[in-house]
């Protein structure tokens, strides 16, 4: 039980990573991306690649990845997003080609990579296990847990605490009059897709210690959990996202242990029931529609 | 309109049978089956999809249900063949009565919901505590129904259904209702159509096209595993094939999906090239071409039509 309920608080942080990109591309960006667990994979393949051959510490090639993939969301604007901006009341088309882009790189990396699964050994962040309240758990894992509260940290200090944090959470709330009195929405939602990208590497760089391995598929999987996550947490609200990650994290590790050949079905009957009982998460005000 | 073109449809049908009873033997009726059961689905995407706007992500999960109804109505219950297949379209049809629901979402939430729906469907059945029911991962295995002649015909009778389906929502009342509904729900509410009604019609009829597909699926490939049919291919490749043709044209989409899955087998040498190329022409089709081809392609006739009629007056005269 003690095991779950900390294995549960490891997961929902590494969960509020996974998520907080996607959250904030679809709140503030209107971008559904689709292709955000393969943004996750390549980063994952990325951070793997540095320790295998520079023996680069994961944490450091986090930051790295960080910095390198928000320098591709004007690559992402211009190529997917831009083109569809004149008929963007209708989200689908945005969530299609994003399909199409998730499926692109999956089928690159499988060219490239091939289908076996990728991991790093637990003890390039830390050896042995800790304990903590009488759970044993591999010393990695705090690692990872400390690097997922910083990145959350700053990205709320980021949001909440800078101008730019109010412009960018001004355009969330309405684009349309944000860009009436003066912001450059079209630079805010580039700023933010590239952020996307680069918590999305931030996630990648920890999944192969949370997840024991990432294949070139599971991109996908990562994406569906981290929009449970975000569903579950309200679009566009960070704190909910983090809220709702630690729930999901608590939740799923308790199925692990009791159900554990349902797990794999769990995450998506969840999403399925948020869908149709509350659509809007846990601190959404806004009405469905119809 | 619909009443001039089913005829056409039907002798079409008429050739289709014949040639395969000519030529058996000589042309692959696995690959032909398997281009029918793609119209079928193409078309099932075009009724939902291109008449209602809300985009069916999780297409394959109708798919995956038909087929394994359809196996367990063979294995389980011992029925034949057509027995099994109204199973298929039952447990489609019941599938889709629980997921109506879903149309209370908008946009990217219904689609990214019934993806969901289909890979919570597709952990079910390969779970291997109901190894029992649905040979949990291992694969189902029904060769004591195959028939390839029989259900190559039954193929062609759900493609037919799908694309009548299809053509019946392009030219009626119901399908000007429901194009009405998505352009302008609200609008179209007012006016008196009951929106959620006639949605749920059309979102039951796509559904019972895709458990058929995937019932003659299951018949004509008589072994196959949980990820082939809940592969999410079945939903993209349909959902090409239907944006490339033009959504809401019938017979664009037929015509797409003979054309690029024939192109698809040809190219197929190698899938990961193939799933490369299809990867980037839906982004492009998305981009350049929202609309599909159909309408060019009707520009472009008329204009022919238009120069060939003139030439001819002048002549005339």
């Amino acid at each position: 039980m003690t095991y779950s309920l900390v294995t549960g608080v490891l997961f929902g942080l590494y969960f509020a990573v996974l998520a907080m990109g996607l959250t904030l591309a679809f709140g503030i960006a209107h971008v559904v991306n689709l292709a955000h667990g393969d943004f996750v994979v390549i980063g994952a393949l990325c951070t793997g690649l540095l320790f295998r051959h520079f023996a680069l510490n994961p944490i450091v090639s986090a930051f790295i990845l960080l910095i390198v993939f928000i320098a591709w969301g004007p690559l992402i604007y211009y190529l997917f997003v831009k083109p569809i901006d004149a008929n963007s009341e209708d989200d689908t088309i945005s969530l299609i080609i994003f399909f199409g882009v998730s499926e692109l790189i999956e089928s690159l990396l499988l060219l490239l990579i091939g289908p076996s699964p990728q991991s790093i050994p637990l003890t390039a962040l830390g050896i042995g296990s800790v304990t903590i309240l009488d759970a044993h758990i591999p010393g990695a894992w705090l690692y990872t847990g400390g690097l997922s509260l910083v990145v959350i940290a700053v990205s709320f200090v980021v949001l909440y605490r800078t101008s730019w944090g109010r412009i960018a959470r001004a355009v969330m709330c309405n684009s349309e009059e944000a860009t009436s009195i003066g912001i450059d929405s079209k630079r805010i939602t580039i700023i933010v897709l590239g952020l996307a990208l680069g918590l999305a590497a931030v996630a990648g760089a920890v999944t192969p210690f949370m997840l024991g391995s990432v294949t070139v598929s599971s991109g996908l999987n990562l994406t569906l959990s981290a929009f449970l996550v975000s569903v579950l947490g309200t679009i566009g609200n960070p704190l909910g996202t983090v809220l709702a990650s630690l729930i999901f994290g608590i939740a799923l590790a308790l199925v692990q242990n009791y159900f554990s050949s349902w797990a794999n079905v769990f995450p998506y009957a969840i999403l399925i029931l948020i869908l149709l009982i509350r659509p809007n998460g846990l601190l959404g005000r806004r009405a469905r529609h119809v | 309109m619909y009443k001039t073109y089913l005829p056409v449809f039907f002798i079409l049908f008429a050739l289709a049978g014949g040639f395969v009873i000519a030529w058996q033997g000589q042309i692959n009726i696995s690959l032909l089956s398997s281009l029918l059961i793609f119209i079928a689905l193409a078309q099932g995407i075009n009724i939902v999809y291109g008449f209602t706007g809300y985009l069916p992500f999780g297409y394959s999960g109708f798919f995956g249900a038909g087929a394994y109804s359809f196996a367990i109505g063979v294995m389980h219950l011992h029925l034949g063949a057509i027995p099994s297949l109204a199973i298929a379209a039952c447990a489609a049809l019941v599938l889709a009565a629980l997921l109506t629901p879903l149309f209370r979402l908008t946009g990217a939430y219904f689609a990214i919901g019934s993806l969901a729906v289909a890979l919570a469907l597709l952990g079910i059945i390969e779970n291997p505590a109901l190894t029992d029911l649905t040979k949990g991962p291992y694969g189902v295995s029904i060769p004591q129904v195959f028939a390839p002649v029989f259900s190559y015909f039954t193929a062609l009778i759900v493609m037919l259904f799908a694309t009548s389906i299809a053509l019946y929502l392009q030219y009626s009342h119901f399908g000007r209702c429901l194009r009405a509904m998505a352009d302008d729900t609200d609008s179209a509410m007012m006016i008196g159509i009951r929106a959620p009604r006639l949605r749920a019609y059309a979102w039951l009829l796509s559904a019972l096209v895709g458990g058929l597909a995937g019932g003659v699926f299951a018949w004509s490939s008589y072994t196959f595993f949980p990820e082939t049919v809940f592969d999410i291919n079945y939903t993209m490749f349909p959902l090409l094939f239907a944006l490339a043709g033009g959504m809401r044209s019938a017979l664009g989409v037929a015509v797409s999906t003979i054309v690029l899955y024939s192109l698809y087998n040809a190219l197929g040498v190698n899938t990961q090239y193939a799933s490369i190329v299809f990867a980037i022409a839906i982004i492009l089709i998305m981009i350049f071409l929202p609309q599909g081809s159909a309408p060019i392609v009707k520009r472009w006739t008329s204009k022919a039509v238009g120069v060939i009629y003139q030439t001819m007056t002048r002549s005339m005269k």
